[in-house]
C-alpha cells in the first residue's frame, strides 16, 4: 500500500496561478503534443504542403496585420471608454440613463456580431455620412466590446466593499474623488482578468470586419487563398499572426495583476 | 465639546431606528455610547458623523446646527475623523498613503508636508516600521491604530469611533484602546460607541445609554457605573459586567 495519500487537485488556499515559471514545461510539452496531433492528422490524409505561392503574396499578410493591429488598438481604447461610461450609466442615480444603458448592453449581448457590423455599417454609418469603413469598423467593433466590457467594470465596482465608500465618505472624499481614488484602482485589479477575455475576443473579432470590406489579416488570408488555392497554408500564418498579438497581451496583463495584487 | 441631540428621528424603510432621541446638553470630552445591539448606537454615531441625515430634529455641535444638504455635510466631515469597526483602510494602499490620501486630496495639503505629517505620526505610535505594508499585511490591531491616525492627520475638530475593537483579540483591543485614551488625554473630543464597559468606564467622562432608539439614561460615567440611573440601563451593567 503506497503512503501518499491523494490530494484534491483544486487548491483552495490562494496560489499564484499566473506567471509561475514552472508551467513553461508544461505549457511547451502542451504545444508539441498539440503540433503533433495536427502533424499526425494531415500526414494521414497525406497532405502536401507547398508554401511557395503564398510566400508570393507576404506582403498582403504584412499589411493586412498591420491594418488588424491598429484596429484592435484604436478599438481597446474606444471599447474601453465605451465600457467605462456603460458602467457608470448603469449606476447612475437617473433612470432614463439606467434604462438607456441597460438597453444597449442588453441589444449588443443579444444579438450576433455579424448583424450589427452589417445592420450599423450599411444602415447607420452610410445614414450618418460615414464613408470610411475603418473608422465605422472601429466604431462598431468598440461598439460591441463596449457593452461586454461595461458589465465586466460594473460587476468590479460592485465588488468593492461599501465599507471602502463609507470611510471614503467620511474623510470628505467627492463622489467623484470616491471613485477616482477608492472604487476604480479597487474595482480595475478585480476585472484585469476579465477584461484580458475581453479584449483577446476583440482583436479576434476584428477579423469580422472583412465583411464589409475592412482588408484586415482575415480578409487578406481570404484572397491569398483564393488566389493560391493553398488553403491550410494561407490559415496557418492567420493563427500566428493572432497568437503573437493576443499572447503578449495575456502575458502583459497577467504581470500587471501580480503588481496591483493587494489581497491575501 | 458641546453636543446638542433634539428629537432625532430616523427610519431605515419601515424600521424606526432613532426614535424621538434627544439628550440633556451634553458638555464633555470623551463622552461613550453604550446599549444592547440595535439600540441605535452606530445610527448616531452616523448621523453625528454627517453620513446620515435624520427624517427629523436636530443635532449642535459646538452650537452650530449640523447642515442637512450634501455638499455642506461633506464640507463637514472633512473636519470630522471617523472610524469604524473593521476594514476601515483602503485595502489597495499602503499604511502611509492611506494617511496622505485623504490630506492631499480633500484637504489640498502640499504632498511632501502630508507625507512628513503622516511618518510624524506613524513614528510616534511605533508604526514607522509599518508604513509600506498595505491593510492586508497588517494585523487588525495595527490596520484600526492605522486607521485612526488616519482620522487624526485631518486634524479634526472631533473623532468618531464605531466600536474600533469589536472584531480584534483582548491583546490588540489594548493597544488600540491605549491609543483612544491618548487621544482623550490630549484634550481631541472623543465620542465612541463601545462594548468595553470597563473601557467606558475609564476613559469617558459622559455616558450616555441608548435603548430603543432612544436615550434611556445619561450621566457622568462615574455615576453611571456605580449608581445607573435608570432600571433598563442597570439591568444591561449588570448582565455586561456578569462575566
Amino acid at each position: 500500500m503506497g503512503s501518499r495519500s491523494w490530494e484534491f487537485p483544486l487548491s483552495l488556499t490562494p496560489t499564484n496561478t499566473d506567471s509561475q515559471p514552472r508551467l513553461i514545461p508544461w505549457l511547451l510539452l502542451g504545444v508539441v503534443l498539440v503540433a503533433g496531433l495536427f502533424y499526425g492528422a494531415l500526414h494521414s490524409v497525406a497532405y502536401v504542403w507547398d508554401f511557395e505561392a503564398v510566400w508570393q503574396y507576404r506582403q498582403k499578410f504584412f499589411t493586412g496585420w498591420w491594418v488588424t493591429i491598429r484596429l484592435a488598438a484604436a478599438s481597446l481604447v474606444l471599447s474601453t471608454l465605451f465600457g467605462l461610461l456603460t458602467a457608470l450609466a448603469r449606476r447612475s442615480s437617473r433612470a432614463p440613463l439606467r434604462a438607456a444603458a441597460l438597453g444597449y448592453v442588453e441589444l449588443v449581448r443579444g444579438t450576433p456580431l455579424l448583424v450589427q457590423i452589417l445592420l450599423l455599417y450599411y444602415g447607420v454609418a452610410n445614414a450618418v455620412g460615414m464613408d470610411n469603413r475603418y473608422v465605422a469598423g472601429v466604431v462598431i467593433l468598440s461598439l460591441f466590446a463596449g457593452a461586454y466590457i461595461g458589465e465586466i467594470i460594473r460587476a468590479g465596482i460592485e465588488s468593492v466593499p461599501g465599507s471602502q465608500i463609507e470611510s471614503a465618505r467620511a474623510l470628505g472624499f467627492s463622489d467623484v474623488q470616491v471613485y477616482r481614488f477608492v472604487i476604480l484602482p479597487q474595482a480595475g485589479r478585480q476585472v484585469l482578468p476579465a477584461l484580458t477575455g475581453q479584449f483577446v475576443s476583440l482583436i479576434k473579432d476584428s477579423s469580422l470586419l472583412c465583411i464589409i470590406g475592412v482588408e484586415e489579416f482575415t480578409l487578406s488570408a481570404r484572397q491569398i487563398n483564393s488566389n493560391t488555392y493553398s488553403t491550410l497554408e494561407s490559415y496557418l500564418p492567420l493563427a500566428f499572426g493572432y497568437l503573437l498579438l493576443t499572447l503578449p497581451l495575456s502575458l502583459f496583463t497577467a504581470r500587471l495583476e501580480e503588481r496591483l495584487r493587494y489581497a491575501a | 465639546m458641546r453636543l446638542d441631540l433634539n428629537h432625532l428621528d430616523l427610519s431605515f424603510g419601515e424600521t424606526p431606528v432613532l426614535n424621538g432621541l434627544s439628550a440633556d446638553p451634553i458638555d464633555c470630552g470623551t463622552l461613550a455610547l453604550i446599549g444592547p445591539s440595535g439600540g441605535g448606537k452606530s445610527t448616531l454615531l452616523r448621523v453625528i458623523a454627517g453620513l446620515l441625515i435624520p427624517d427629523a430634529g436636530e443635532i449642535r455641535l459646538d452650537g452650530d446646527p449640523l447642515p442637512k444638504n450634501e455638499d455642506a455635510l461633506r464640507e463637514y466631515r472633512k473636519r470630522v475623523g471617523t472610524v469604524f469597526q473593521s476594514y476601515n483602510l483602503f485595502l489597495h494602499l499602503d499604511a502611509l498613503t492611506n494617511l496622505v490620501l485623504p490630506m492631499t486630496v480633500v484637504h489640498g495639503v502640499p504632498p511632501i508636508e502630508a507625507e512628513s505629517r503622516a511618518m510624524e505620526l506613524l513614528e510616534r505610535f511605533r508604526l514607522t516600521d509599518h508604513a509600506y505594508k498595505r491593510p492586508r499585511e497588517l494585523s487588525g490591531g495595527q490596520q484600526q491604530r492605522v486607521a485612526i491616525l488616519r482620522a487624526l492627520a485631518i486634524r479634526p475638530r472631533l473623532v468618531l469611533l464605531d466600536e474600533p475593537t469589536s472584531a480584534l483579540d483582548p491583546e490588540m483591543a489594548a493597544q488600540v484602546l491605549d491609543m483612544v485614551a491618548e487621544l482623550a488625554d490630549e484634550g481631541i473630543p472623543v465620542i465612541l460607541v463601545t462594548h468595553q464597559l470597563a473601557f467606558a468606564k475609564s476613559a469617558a467622562d459622559t455616558i450616555c445609554f441608548l435603548h430603543q432608539g432612544r436615550i434611556q439614561a445619561q450621566s457622568s460615567a462615574d455615576e453611571f457605573f456605580t449608581h445607573p440611573p435608570t432600571e433598563a440601563s442597570q439591568r444591561f451593567v449588570e448582565t455586561v459586567l456578569k462575566y
